[in-house]
C-alpha cells in the first residue's frame, strides 16, 4: 500500500502492506491409518495358545477434519523502518472434528473415533520491532510479540459433551475446559474438607460424592508472547528475551499422592504443605486435619489441585563478544565470537501455591514432571 | 502432417490413460497385523483363538490387573476380615480396605470396564456364524465365561440375591453393539441369565483337558455356587453332588498340600483344581501379579491374627502361612500360599476347587439333612486335618461351622467378602499390629459394601445416570 499515491508522500510511513487470505485444508493427524476399520488383533495369548481380541470399533464414515481459515494482515514500517510490525487477525473454523467419543463401557470399548462437530479459533497476533537508539557504536533493538486466541466449540453430536479426563469438550466452551469437583476449603472450626455442591459455588457439602463436577478454567492460555531486547556496543552484544503466558489454569495430577492428608503416609513422602494442616479449632488453612486412613476423601481430584498457569520467564539471556576484525584478519579468520548463554534463568509472577513448573505443555496438566532446567552454556564461534 | 501426428498422439495417450487407470481396490490397504471381525471369527480355529483371548482377558487387559489378575483375589479377602494392609505400603488397595470408594474409584472402574470388555469378546464368539463339530463345545466355554463374568459383576455392584432379588443389578449385554446405552437390569434378571448361560455351558461343555479351561464339571460346580448364592439349596446340592460323584476330581491330600500350592503350573491330573486362570512365564503381570501383594513383591498384605488363630495346630492349611513380621517390623502372619511372584512360571488364580464343592454340598444340605451336611464337611476335614475327629454340631452351630470352614479353606482366594455379603453377616475385624487404621465394623446392610458404578459410565450413558448405588 505504501506505493499508492495517497500514501507515497507521507514521509513517516516507509512500508504499508495489507494482505488478505482464505484457505481450506483437511487434516487427519492423530488417527492411525486403519482407524476406520474394525479389527481383531492376536495379542491375548493364553497358556501359550494364540488368543485374539477385538481392538477397534471402526467407523465407515470417518473422514477428514476440515479447516477453513480467513486471515487479514497488515505489515507496516515507520520512520524508515526504525519501527516496524505486523498485525494479523484470523478466524479459523474447524468442522468434522476428529475425536474419540466415549461409548458406554458396557459395549466393551471405551470410545470410537468419530467426526463430531465444529469449533472456531479466533485471534489476533501482533508483532512489533524497533530500534529506539542507533548511534555509531551503540544500538538498541526491541521486538515484542503478542498473541491472543479464543477457542470455542460450536457444535457437537446431539450437543452431548465429551469427557476427556480432567477436561470436557462442550458446546459454548473452550475445547479444553477443566471439569472437576469444586473444592471449597477447610472449615476452621472442624478441620474438615468442604466442597461446593456445584459450579455456582453456593451450596456446601462434606461428602466428596455429593459434590458435582463443574467447569472451571481453561487449559490453553489467553495471552502469550515474548519481549526481546538486544543491546550492542562495538563488539559486545547482550540479548534478553522474556516469555509471558496468561489466562490458563493448570492441574496437578500427582499432587493427591503428596498432599494426601494421611492416606498415603505409609506409601509416599508428603509435601511440605502437609505441615500446615489444621490442628485446632480456629486454624485457617487449606490442608484438612491429617487422619491416618483419611476417611473424608479430601485427596480426591478436585479444584484443590487446580492452579493459575500464568508466568513470565526469562527465556534467554545471551552475552557475546566478537573480536574486532582488525585483530583476527591477520590470522586469515573472518570472525571469532565468544558467548555465554543462559536459558530459563528466572521465572516470576506465578501462582504462589503452585508447587511445580508452570510450563507444562498443551494439556496444562503436570504429573510429577521435572522442572524445566536452567541451563548456562558458553562457547566460541569461529568463521573462516 | 504434423498436426495429424499430434492428434494421433493425443488420442493414444488418452486411450492408454483410460484403460490403465487404478483399480479402486489398489487404494484400499489392510493392516498387516490385524484381521477384520469376519475373518477372525470365520472358522473353528478362529473361534478357539477368540475364546483363548477371553480366558486371557480374565487375567489382564492392556496390562492392567483387574478381574482375576489381582483385584478379585485381593479385595475378596481385604474388604472382609481375613487380611490387612500394613503401614509401610505401596499405596495399593488402601481405599478399598478403608471403605472410602467414590464413583471415581479406579479399581471399581477397571472391574466394570474389563468385565464388559471380556463379555464383549465372548458375545462375539457366541454370535459367530460358524459350523463344525467342535463349535458347540467352543461356544459352551464362551457361555460359561459369560456366566462367570456376570456373576462377579452382580456380586460386586449389586445387592445380594438373598437380600433383595428385585434390586437393581447390572446391565445385561448379550450382543455386540457399540452404541448401546443400557440401564441396569434387576438382580433376578441377571441371575436368570447367568443360570441360562451356565446351563448351556454345562450341556455342551467340553471334557476336561487341563485346569486352565472350563470343562463340563467345572461349569457345573460354578452352577452349584450360583444356586447357593440364590439360596436355592436343592439345585445347589444336586449340582455339587454330581460334580463330587461323577466329575472325576479328587481332593488334594495332606501330604501333597504344600507342593500343590507351590506348583505354579496348571494341572492335568484332576487333583483339586476345577478351574484356574493361568499365568505363565510369558503371559504374566510381572511385579503386579496378585501373589506379589503377599510375598516376594510389594509384600503389603498380611493375614489377620484372628484368622490364623482359627486353625488347629494340626491343620495342614496353616502351612501356607508363616509367623513373621511386616516390613514395618510388627509381628504378623505372612501369607506364603502363593510363593511364585518372582519365579518363571507364576501362580495361577484358583477360581473353583473341589474343596469348595464339598462345602457347597454341606451347606446346601441344611437345614433339612444334617447327616449329609456333616458327611461332606467331615470328608473335607479328613483331607485337611487328619487328627481332627470330625464335626458333630447341629442346627445353627453346624451352619456356622460350615461357614467358618469356608473361610479357612478359601482364605486368600477372594471369596470371603462376597460370602459374607450373601449371608448378610456384619464384618467384624480385629485390630492387627502394624496395620493401617481402618473401620473395624462394617454392618449389614451398609451402602459401602456395594461397588460404585464408575463415573465414566455415568457420564457416557444417560440411561444409567440416575441408577447409581446409594452413597456414591
Amino acid at each position: 500500500m505504501n506505493e499508492e499515491d495517497f500514501i507515497k508522500n507521507i514521509s513517516v510511513i516507509s512500508l504499508l502492506k495489507l494482505r488478505v487470505s482464505y484457505g481450506e485444508n483437511g487434516n487427519a493427524i492423530g488417527f492411525g491409518y486403519y482407524s476406520s476399520l474394525p479389527t481383531y488383533a492376536y495379542n491375548a495369548n493364553y497358556t501359550g495358545l494364540s488368543g485374539s481380541s477385538p481392538t477397534n470399533v471402526g467407523n465407515d464414515n470417518l473422514t477428514w477434519e476440515k479447516n477453513a481459515i480467513g486471515n487479514i494482515g497488515l505489515d507496516f514500517g515507520l520512520f524508515k523502518d526504525r519501527l516496524n510490525g505486523t498485525i494479523e487477525v484470523y478466524n479459523r473454523k474447524t468442522s468434522n472434528l476428529l475425536l474419540s467419543v466415549p461409548l458406554s463401557l458396557t459395549s466393551g470399548f471405551a470410545g470410537q473415533n468419530q467426526n463430531v462437530g465444529a469449533m472456531t479459533n479466533k485471534g489476533i497476533e501482533v508483532s512489533l520491532g524497533g530500534r529506539p537508539v542507533k548511534t555509531k557504536d551503540f544500538t538498541w533493538d526491541i521486538s515484542v510479540n503478542f498473541a491472543h486466541n479464543t477457542n470455542k466449540v460450536t457444535e457437537l453430536y446431539a450437543g452431548r459433551p465429551i469427557p476427556q479426563g480432567f477436561t470436557q469438550i462442550a458446546v459454548g466452551q473452550d475445547a479444553q475446559t477443566f471439569y472437576l469437583r469444586q473444592w471449597k476449603g477447610v472449615d476452621p472450626a472442624t478441620g474438615k474438607a468442604h466442597w461446593y455442591t456445584d459450579g455456582s459455588h453456593t451450596g456446601d457439602t462434606t461428602k466428596y460424592s455429593v459434590a458435582k463436577l463443574a467447569y472451571n478454567g481453561q487449559a490453553d492460555p489467553k495471552y502469550f508472547g515474548s519481549l526481546t531486547n538486544t543491546f550492542s556496543y562495538k563488539g559486545f552484544s547482550v540479548s534478553i528475551q522474556f516469555y509471558y503466558n496468561f489466562g490458563n489454569k493448570i492441574y496437578d495430577i500427582w499432587d493427591r499422592y503428596l498432599n494426601s492428608d494421611g492416606l498415603y503416609l505409609g506409601a509416599f513422602n508428603q509435601s511440605r504443605e502437609q505441615l500446615n494442616s489444621w490442628k485446632k479449632p480456629g486454624d485457617v488453612t487449606n490442608v484438612p486435619e491429617i487422619s491416618f486412613g483419611d476417611p473424608s476423601g479430601s485427596y480426591n481430584h478436585s479444584t484443590r489441585y487446580l492452579y493459575n498457569g500464568k508466568y513470565i520467564r526469562l527465556r534467554d539471556l545471551q552475552v557475546s563478544y566478537s573480536i574486532p576484525k582488525s585483530i583476527i584478519s591477520k590470522a586469515k579468520i573472518s570472525n571469532v565470537t565468544l558467548y555465554v548463554r543462559g536459558t530459563n534463568l528466572l521465572t516470576f509472577d506465578t501462582d504462589k501455591n503452585l508447587p511445580f513448573d508452570p510450563e507444562t505443555g498443551a494439556a496444562a496438566q503436570s504429573n510429577f514432571d521435572v522442572f524445566i532446567p536452567k541451563t548456562i552454556t558458553g562457547g566460541i564461534k569461529i568463521g573462516f | 502432417m504434423k498436426k495429424t501426428n499430434n492428434l494421433y498422439f493425443i488420442l493414444l495417450l488418452t486411450g492408454s490413460l483410460i484403460m490403465g487407470s487404478c483399480k479402486k481396490s489398489y487404494l484400499v490397504q489392510n493392516p498387516n497385523d490385524s484381521l477384520t471381525p469376519d475373518q477372525a471369527l470365520s472358522s473353528e480355529s478362529g473361534l478357539t483363538s477368540a475364546v483363548n483371548g477371553a480366558y486371557a482377558g480374565l487375567r489382564t487387559q492392556n496390562n492392567n490387573v483387574a478381574l482375576y489378575g489381582r483385584d478379585f483375589p485381593i479385595i475378596g479377602d481385604l474388604m472382609a476380615d481375613n487380611t490387612f494392609v500394613e503401614s509401610q505400603n505401596s499405596g495399593r488397595y488402601l481405599i478399598q480396605y478403608n471403605y472410602t470408594m467414590s464413583s471415581s474409584d479406579d479399581i471399581a472402574a477397571a472391574i466394570w470396564s474389563n468385565a464388559y470388555t471380556d463379555i464383549m469378546r465372548v458375545n462375539r464368539v457366541i454370535d459367530a456364524n460358524v459350523t463344525g463339530t467342535k463349535v458347540a463345545s467352543i461356544k459352551a466355554e464362551a457361555y460359561a465365561i459369560r456366566g462367570l463374568l456376570y456373576f462377579k459383576l452382580v456380586t460386586f455392584f449389586a445387592k445380594p440375591y438373598t437380600d433383595d432379588p428385585n434390586a437393581l443389578g447390572v446391565p445385561l449385554v448379550l450382543h455386540y453393539d457399540p452404541y448401546n446405552l443400557p440401564g441396569r437390569n434387576t438382580v433376578t434378571e441377571v441371575y436368570q441369565q447367568i443360570l441360562r448361560d451356565l446351563q448351556k455351558g454345562f450341556q455342551d461343555g467340553p471334557d476336561y483337558v487341563n485346569s486352565s479351561r472350563l470343562s463340563k464339571y467345572a461349569i457345573e460346580a460354578l452352577l452349584a455356587k450360583v444356586y447357593l448364592y440364590m439360596d436355592d439349596n436343592a439345585n445347589a446340592k444336586a449340582a455339587a453332588v454330581d460334580v463330587i460323584n461323577n466329575g472325576g476330581f479328587t481332593l488334594v491330600n495332606p501330604g501333597n498340600y504344600d507342593t500343590y500350592w507351590a506348583d505354579p503350573a496348571h494341572r492335568t491330573d484332576m487333583v483339586e483344581t476345577l478351574f484356574e486362570v493361568d499365568a505363565d512365564v510369558i503371559n504374566n503381570n510381572g511385579f503386579d501379579d496378585f501373589a506379589g501383594m503377599y510375598l516376594n513383591g510389594y509384600d503389603d498384605i498380611y493375614a489377620s491374627m484372628q484368622l490364623y488363630n482359627l486353625y488347629s495346630a494340626t491343620d495342614v492349611r496353616q502351612t501356607v502361612m508363616a509367623v513373621g513380621s511386616t516390613k514395618g517390623g510388627a509381628n504378623a502372619i505372612v501369607v506364603t500360599k502363593f510363593p511364585n511372584a518372582t519365579n518363571g512360571d507364576r501362580d495361577n488364580i484358583k477360581v473353583l476347587r473341589l474343596a469348595e464343592v464339598y462345602l457347597i454340598a454341606a451347606e446346601a444340605s441344611l437345614p433339612g439333612n444334617e447327616a449329609d451336611a456333616l458327611s461332606y464337611l467331615n470328608a473335607l476335614m479328613a483331607q485337611r486335618d487328619p487328627s481332627f475327629a470330625g464335626y458333630s454340631s447341629t442346627g445353627a452351630a453346624l451352619l456356622n461351622d460350615i461357614v467358618t470352614e469356608r473361610r479357612k479353606e478359601l482364605a486368600f482366594e477372594g471369596d470371603r467378602f462376597f460370602d459374607m455379603n450373601r449371608l448378610k453377616l456384619p464384618i467384624v475385624r480385629a485390630g492387627n499390629p502394624g496395620a493401617i487404621p481402618a473401620p473395624l465394623n462394617i454392618p449389614y446392610p451398609d451402602d459401602r459394601r456395594l461397588g460404585p458404578i464408575p463415573l465414566t459410565e455415568i457420564q457416557s450413558n444417560p440411561n444409567i445416570a440416575g441408577q447409581q448405588n446409594p452413597g456414591y
